[in-house]
């Protein structure tokens, strides 16, 4: 497919920028309009208090397709971009900051994403080296989380970035995705590419402040990560058991010393058995927490990113016949099997169909290359036990196969054997 | 010098309506129009619904007056009726300017029956974004049967029809309109009836400070071949910047509109002095069916593979003021310079009927 006829919806989050916005969207709007036939621009106007909406208008007034949403209160950077992507209708959705990133950009990331990743990430050149305290934190904030969740995420990401549909539809399935926003794509797992750029002197406008962006922070890793929670059950757990072994401390003391102030033993009864209550409370109801917020947040559990089914049908070639003479059958069978021993794959380099229904060809993997399909249909040649044609022709592809590399399905190997 | 006794100018469903209604009380009814063919603009290019009040949540009196008017004109027109299919109402979670409890007692009120869809017809569209689906009965128009019906009553109660005629003037005169047609001719009619639609203001009389404020609109209504468990249903997602997909009978096909990209263009008519509004349809704009799918199938997923056929443009023209909400009340408006001319801006065509009231007044009273 060509670029120019992808579906393009480019979303932002614009506060208070009077000054800027105007001549952003004029910028944006030329850039899609060069390189796309079907694009929207959606604005999410965060409750400016100044002259932002009408300069909106303004360009509305003479550029097509910019779409205006106002939120009635203030919400948030999360919120407000959240809002833009719910309504995205695009097949491939940007998200930028028009005040510091580029529009030129947006074609080569396009571009990018047809040659096969779903995500593609803008990569701020100064945050990338490191320039400026802000840059150094956010990068290792997305290295530690990055780490503690357990996904793949270029550690210089902004919110500059390219969704493609499916990696859209798979955020606007969680119910909090506004507080993941930032780390949603990579959690989705598609594979990703990333893109180098600088950004535009920004004139301050429409950035978040600091204590916001703490909150982002904070938003993000509860959300995105139930290990807080484990901690403090481990941590509950652990301070009974210390509880517990103070409760025998202080019962030893009694019996071995006489010089025990009177009241200390119970005293310190009292108090170790209820903290070991309590502890031993909040560790329980820390776990159903959990169940609670997975039930509740709607994480997706799994995503499929594509579906394959085996290529081949062969069942045709399997008369439906009892032979009584085997020798009849093996003639019939036997040159069947080798047929489709050749095929290529226009797309997957070379394809071998064996059997065992192994679609490892995935749309997610294409540099998996070579693959095997697998196929239960021209199995049929080898359930006669001395198919001697089935089974060299077998034992070729398996050759083929291993001489150049590719994997082997061990259910493929198994049935080979026989 | 030609002396009609009324002289109806446009041929779409409204004219022709008008002029055979008003056949009854005069000799002479001559129909003028600017086409070959009857019914051709806005008469044709909508969606070709019949309203039965469910789409005026908002507008008490226009839901009310749609569904006195459809049992109307399923009498007066039952050819031009088509109900072969079934239509579900759908209300969107969110962005709608009315909830599922709010437009069922709305319903209530109006006395318009709300079906259960069925978990087949739920199944259809995205739970994220709907939240209520109905089955309720809104039938669809035939252009093509009306345009055959209309022009057999316009033979058959012997009204003059010349076609092809456009009107270059209209002034006063004594005990009429004085009329100058395009083609040099003059007559002088007992009383004109303006049904021009977009071309309303194009020549009457009057100064443009009291000529009624319009708004023009450039529109289109995209004509798809449904998938197939939608050819024989009729999709509305309410209340807000939706779509619907219902069946378009002259063609064989469905429409598709959306609320945002369907109007392409939108400027008061003050705003661009003595231009037809005409001008906008050619070169012929390109169209917004890709935005229309692509936002409709989020609601609605089974209108994926809905193929493009081709897409209708005209011009819809509205009251200004009226563009914030969903009454579409019909203009009637008698001209200050030349008071037998009366301009009529039809909004729907199924409320044909609120129209003949006024018509039959104002001919009473002079």
């Amino acid at each position: 497919m060509r670029t120019r006829d992808i579906f393009v919806s480019v979303v932002m989050r614009v506060r208070d920028a009077e000054q800027s916005i105007g001549p952003a969207l004029e910028r944006l709007s030329g850039v899609m309009e060069a390189a796309f036939a079907y694009y929207e621009i959606l604005v999410v106007d965060d409750a400016s208090t100044d002259a932002t909406r009408a300069r909106i208008a303004e360009v509305q007034a003479h550029a097509r397709n910019i779409q205006l949403y106002a939120l009635a209160r203030r919400k948030g950077d999360n919120i407000a971009l959240t809002a833009g992507l719910d309504h995205a209708i695009g097949d491939m959705i940007v998200t930028l900051d028009p005040t510091v990133d580029p529009p030129e950009l947006i074609p080569q990331m396009v571009e990018r994403a047809l040659q096969g990743v779903d995500i593609v990430y803008a990569l701020p050149r100064e945050r990338l080296a490191n320039r400026g305290l802000a840059n150094i934190v956010v990068r290792g904030f997305v290295a530690a989380l990055s780490r503690l969740i357990e996904v793949d995420a270029p550690q210089a990401m902004s919110s500059y970035r390219l969704l493609n549909r499916g990696v859209l539809n798979y955020m606007l399935e969680a119910v909090d995705r506004h507080r993941s926003l930032m780390f949603l794509p990579a959690l989705s797992g598609y594979p990703y590419a990333t893109v180098e750029y600088n950004r535009l002197p920004g004139t301050g406008q429409n950035r978040a402040s600091t204590r916001e962006q703490a909150a982002k922070a904070v938003d993000l890793l509860f959300s995105t990560s139930a290990r807080p929670l484990r901690i403090i059950t481990l941590m509950s757990l652990g301070i009974s058991v210390i509880t517990m072994l103070y409760a025998l401390y202080s019962v030893l003391i009694y019996v071995v010393r006489d010089d025990v102030a009177a009241g200390w033993t119970s005293l310190s009864l009292q108090i170790s058995g209820l903290f070991f209550l309590v502890c031993i409370i909040l560790a329980v109801m820390s776990e159903y927490l959990l169940q609670v917020l997975e039930a509740t947040t709607h994480h997706p559990r799994y995503h499929i990113a594509a579906q394959r089914h085996s290529t081949t049908m062969d069942y045709a070639r399997t008369r439906n016949v009892i032979a009584t003479h085997s020798a009849t059958e093996r003639a019939i069978h036997g040159s069947g099997g080798s047929a489709s021993a050749d095929r290529t794959h226009p797309e997957a380099g070379r394809v071998i169909h064996g059997f065992g229904g192994s679609a490892s060809a995935d749309r997610t993997h294409p540099e998996a290359g070579r693959a095997i399909h697998g196929s239960g249909g021209s199995a049929s040649a080898d359930r006669t036990p001395g198919s001697a044609h089935g089974a060299a022709a077998r034992q070729a592809v398996l050759q083929q196969a291993i001489g150049d590399g590719g994997q082997i399905e061990r259910a493929g190997l198994d049935q080979a054997k026989l | 010098m030609d002396r009609p006794d009324a002289l109806v100018i446009g041929g779409g469903f409204y004219g022709c309506c008008l002029a055979i209604h008003l056949r009854r009380r005069f000799g002479r009814v001559v129909l003028v129009d600017e086409a070959q063919g009857l019914l051709s603009r806005a008469s044709r290019v909508n969606q070709a619904r019949l309203h039965n009040g469910y789409h005026y949540p908002r507008s008490f009196l226009t839901a009310v007056r749609s569904r006195s008017n459809l049992d109307v004109f399923r009498r007066s027109f039952p050819e031009g009726v088509f109900e072969s299919f079934r239509h579900l109402y759908a209300i969107a979670r969110g962005d709608s300017k009315v909830g599922y409890r709010h437009f069922e007692r709305f319903a209530a009120a109006i006395g318009a029956a709300l079906g259960p869809a069925s978990d087949a017809d739920r199944r259809m569209f995205s739970p994220r974004l709907i939240e209520a689906v109905y089955e309720v009965v809104e039938p669809a128009f035939d252009v093509r049967a009306l345009r055959q019906f209309l022009a057999g009553q316009l033979a058959a109660t012997g009204v003059e029809r010349r076609m092809s005629t456009r009107v270059a003037r209209l002034g006063p005169a004594n005990n009429g309109v004085a009329v100058g047609l395009a083609d040099g001719s003059e007559l002088v009619a007992g009383w004109v009836f303006n049904c021009t639609y977009s071309a309303l203001n194009r020549v009457v009389p009057e100064p443009p400070a009291l000529r009624p404020r319009l708004v023009h609109q450039l529109t289109e209504v995209a004509l798809i071949e449904p998938p197939a468990v939608l050819k024989h249903m009729a999709v509305t997602v309410m209340d807000g910047p939706f779509f619907s997909t219902m069946p378009f009978p002259s063609e064989g096909l469905h429409s598709l509109t959306h609320v945002r990209y369907t109007p392409h263009l939108s400027w008061p008519e003050a705003s661009a002095p003595g231009r037809d509004p005409n001008e906008v349809l050619q070169p012929p704009p390109v169209s917004r069916f890709a935005w229309m799918l692509r936002d409709a199938r989020r609601f609605l997923p089974a209108l994926d593979g809905a193929i493009h056929v081709r897409s209708l443009f005209d011009i819809k023209t509205i009251p200004d003021g009226t563009q914030g909400d969903d009454a579409r009340p019909i203009l009637y408006h008698r001209d200050s310079v030349a008071p037998r001319l009366v301009s009529i801006l039809g909004s729907k065509l199924d409320n044909i009927f609120d129209v003949y009231d006024y018509v039959d007044a104002t001919l009473e009273a002079s």
